[in-house]
């Protein structure tokens, strides 16, 4: 995972930092929370979804 | 993941936001268990074990720097770096990786780089280090 300049070539997938910005604060936001508990898979899925990160490439498992 | 594994996580995570480096730990099951749940990633060094990664920090200086003030952590990524100001709610500082500074200022991005993943989801742990 990296950051590209815009109009760089690469495989896979690329997301805008926008998204980035806002899956990493739900993605990572609560882990120096005292009450801290390990997520679900699904939770992490519904989490990717949320910022619209589906299909094929985005499944967890 | 037991209390215990809880806790010892607890203190993994709170020395990197301190200090920006992981702790010194002794070997034991409680650290190999939160290895295998994806929880750290070890590196044997000298015989030991060091915390290589503890999402979204890391314990090396291969991916993403982060820095606040006087202040420095690093993440594995550019969303690990995103992910340590959220965690560290951090109303302003930069993340620079590959050789691209990020200004983040009360959560917002003001840049038109873009994130690339070219690992599918499934795959991520397969080699977490290349991901």
């Amino acid at each position: 995972m990296r950051l590209l300049r815009s109009g760089e070539d690469h495989e896979g997938e690329t997301v805008d930092l926008r998204t980035i910005a806002a899956l990493a604060r739900d993605w990572y936001g609560d882990r120096l929370a005292p009450d801290w508990r390990p997520r679900s898979a699904e939770e992490s899925q519904r989490i990717l979804g949320a910022h619209g990160l589906t299909g094929a490439f985005w499944r967890l498992g | 993941m037991t209390e215990r594994e809880l806790a010892l996580r607890r203190r993994i995570v709170t020395a990197f936001a301190e200090t920006g480096e992981p702790p010194e730990l002794p070997d034991g099951p409680a650290l190999r268990s939160l290895a295998a749940q994806h929880v750290v990633v070890l590196e044997q060094a000298g015989g030991a074990p060091r915390i290589r990664m503890a999402h979204p920090f890391a314990g090396h200086r291969e991916g993403a720097r982060v820095d606040a003030g006087v202040r420095t952590w690093w993440g594995n990524c550019a969303w690990d770096g995103l992910g340590i100001v959220a965690a560290l709610g951090l109303p302003a500082a930069t993340v620079t990786s590959h050789g691209v500074t990020l200004r983040v200022q009360a959560g917002a991005v003001g840049d038109d780089a873009v994130f690339h993943i070219a690992v599918p989801a499934r795959h991520w742990w397969d080699d977490i280090a290349f991901t």
